[in-house]
């Protein structure tokens, strides 16, 4: 029904088809005008006037031809050119009649031998001298043509359109028939004329050759000193200029931060006992900062507890404070290797921390520690990373290898989600910022448990470093419900915020964020209610910084710079 | 002296580099940021990654390897994630000269990620 719509004509009015028709032919580029994009329109204008130009010019030689007979003179010209030549050798010199007669006389000639074979036993000198029109005319005309062959090529004129006409290949052609009838030929030993037409063309070949030996080995000659001179340069560069050219260096440095934790300063909880329990106790209730409080204290009082620093350090991942995060996570390996939830708290620590190839390094250790897919792994790959982590930037290549051996596990069991699996993956896809796909990672890992609060919260960054702001406040909001003290999850939103440009919004959250924080001495249960600025995460308060700077609100610089929550909470009317 | 919307941004980056100079100097370049207004250059930041310091320019006794131009507004957009440098500097919206690919690695410093 809407074909019809299109083909058949209205009443009144035209059709839509004839619509676009005057959609199409309106020059909306202005094409031709001259005027679209750049230079486009003239430049096709150009290559078309070319022709053009070429033909208008012809045309108006064409023109005065009815009065100036310039065909008649022509035809003058070729008589008279065939005067000054002989008068019997060629009606024009065009190199292709050339050719033509010369097939023509090998024609002719092989003829003649298989009529001098019916001849019998017929003196050949008597014949050629004989029968055969003359042979000194014939190697006059081959050698006067090969002269004019390169006559024209070197002059590179092209008198009545010679130059044009001429093919290299024809006159091989011709060579070769030549050279193959005078071979064949038993009269050879007999021609002399033949014999030096030869012997010019060979000599001919040979200074062809050895032109082109000489070419060959000269720009042979020009790589070599070229590429040494490169290999010098590059000699120089690496030696005198290390500093100009940090890179060359950087593929031997080894670099490894975060290495200790740093407590900090004044506890409350150092003397509880219990601070493991407890600490637990607050991660049960979503009270992260205070958890964090408490694990703190557990690992001084038992600094060989790998458990401990476990989940002081997937706390502090938690809590906005990566660099603690990796530090503990760390010193929980070192105790207990390859407990593959340490594993992937670290490498999502270094994701976020941008520390591609450390990440990368520790998300195959946990591949390799995973029983059920060790093998999938390359011993190369694991031998490899083994302390060979070179900059934080990872190659492309190595990264894509290894997302096809997630892809692989994922494989694996194509019936069940294994939401470990898809969470690493979601992570790899991090690191390559192909957002989409680690999107899908973290939905699917987030059916299989739906309560987890870290995974709804790496599916919202997930969206929101894909752009898809929106969407990646429901995910928070889900982790913010499980999990009202998941100060990541907080500040996340408040990014998000600022990023859609709303910084009232943004500095709520992030004000709540450092409240919750800096609080965490009182709820956790301890008289003591001195803030520490320690305690707060300094990313949160750069961001802060920033967000309030946006509003143009420089009177706060100062309670920034100082980290003055309490004129910040006034300012904002905020907890 | 002028208030400039992008000076958030670098004051941001300055306590970034403050907070984790190892990272900072990982970087290991030189940059010269020449904020624009209406066309104007009107403001320059140097990031020195190199002792991990960062201040308003011109640069102290260093040799700059990257410079790059833009304008306010856009700087601000950049580090919002809402402008794809890559794009920006398709566009001529970002303006770079000297070592490119240095910038690369500052890609992490600018942006505002959320983080896992």
């Amino acid at each position: 029904m809407s074909l019809r719509q299109l083909v058949e004509p209205d009443c009144g009015g035209a059709n839509p088809l004839v619509r676009l028709g005057t959609h199409v032919t309106r020059d909306s580029a202005y094409k031709d005008e001259g005027l679209g994009r750049g230079s486009q329109g003239l430049i096709s204008r150009d290559v078309l006037s070319e022709d053009q130009l070429v033909n208008e010019f012809l045309g108006q030689i064409n023109a005065p031809t009815q009065t100036f007979r310039m065909d008649a003179l022509l035809q003058e010209m070729r008589e008279m050119d065939a005067h000054n030549f002989q008068a019997n050798v060629v009606k024009a010199p065009l190199v292709i009649d050339e050719v033509n007669s010369g097939a023509e006389w090998i024609r002719e000639y092989s003829f003649e031998k298989n009529s001098d074979n019916q001849a019998g036993n017929m003196d050949f000198n008597e014949f050629w001298n004989t029968r055969l029109p003359p042979p000194g005319h014939v190697q006059q005309k081959n050698v006067q043509w090969v002269q004019e062959f390169f006559d024209v090529n070197q002059n590179g004129e092209t008198t009545d359109g010679l130059a044009s006409s001429i093919n290299y290949n024809e006159f091989a052609r011709f060579q070769d028939s030549v050279d193959g009838a005078i071979l064949d030929g038993p009269v050879i030993s007999n021609n002399e004329p033949l014999k030096s037409d030869e012997a010019l063309s060979a000599k001919w070949l040979e200074e062809f050759e050895n032109n082109k030996m000489d070419e060959a080995a000269r720009s042979e000659e020009y790589n070599q000193k070229f590429w040494d001179k490169l290999q010098d340069e590059w000699k120089k560069i690496s030696e005198d200029n290390d500093a100009e050219h940090p890179w060359l260096s950087e593929f031997t440095d080894y670099y490894d931060p975060y290495k200790e934790y740093s407590f900090s300063e004044e506890n409350p909880m150092l003397k509880d006992e219990n601070a493991l329990e407890k600490g637990k106790e607050f991660l049960k209730q979503g009270d992260i900062p205070s958890a964090v409080l408490c694990f703190e204290a557990a690992a001084k009082q038992s600094p060989e507890n790998a458990e401990v620093w476990e989940l002081l350090g997937k706390s502090q991942a938690e809590n906005e404070m990566d660099p603690n995060a990796i530090a503990a996570l760390k010193k929980s390996l070192e105790l207990n290797p390859n407990n593959p939830s340490v594993l992937m708290a670290l490498a999502v620590s270094y994701t976020n921390e941008s520390l591609q190839s450390q990440a990368l390094k520790v998300l195959v250790t946990w591949l390799h520690s995973n029983p059920g897919y060790k093998h999938l792994v390359p011993s190369n790959l694991i031998s490899f990373e083994e302390g060979s982590v070179t900059s934080s930037i990872i190659r492309g290549p190595e990264l894509k290898e290894i997302q096809n051996i997630f892809l692989e596990a994922v494989k694996q069991n194509p019936n069940e989600i294994d939401a470990d699996i898809q969470e690493a993956l979601g992570v790899l896809f991090n690191l390559s910022s192909e957002y989409d796909k680690a999107v899908d990672c973290f939905r699917a890992a987030a059916q299989v448990r739906p309560d987890n609060a870290k995974i709804w919260n790496r599916l919202g960054a997930s969206l929101a470093n894909g752009n898809r702001s929106v969407e990646a406040v429901d995910a928070y909001q889900r982790a913010l419900e499980i999990e009202p003290g998941f100060i990541r999850a907080r500040y996340n939103v408040g990014i998000i915020c600022m990023n859609l440009k709303a910084y009232k919004e943004s500095v709520e959250h992030l004000l709540t964020a450092l409240n919750m924080q800096a609080t965490s001495f009182t709820r956790s249960g301890l008289a003591a209610a001195t803030e520490s600025s320690n305690q707060m995460s300094n990313t949160i308060w750069s961001t802060l910084r920033m967000v309030v700077s946006l509003m143009g609100r420089r009177d706060l610089q100062e309670s920034l710079d100082a980290r003055d929550l309490n004129a910040l909470n006034l300012a904002f009317n905020s907890a | 002296m002028s208030n400039l919307k992008s000076d958030a941004v670098f004051k941001r980056i300055q306590d970034g580099v403050k907070e984790n100079i190892a990272k900072a100097k990982s970087v290991n370049g030189v940059f010269s940021y020449k904020i624009t207004q209406n066309g104007k250059v009107v403001k320059e930041w140097i990031l020195d990654l190199k002792n991990g310091e960062v201040y308003e320019g011109p640069a102290k006794n260093i040799k700059v390897d990257t410079t790059l131009t833009v304008s306010d507004d856009d700087m601000v957009e950049i580090s919002l994630g809402k402008l794809n440098p890559q794009a920006a500097f398709m566009k001529g919206k970002l303006k770079i000269a000297g070592n490119i690919m240095l910038t690369q690695k500052l890609v992490p410093l600018l942006k505002t990620e959320s983080k896992l």
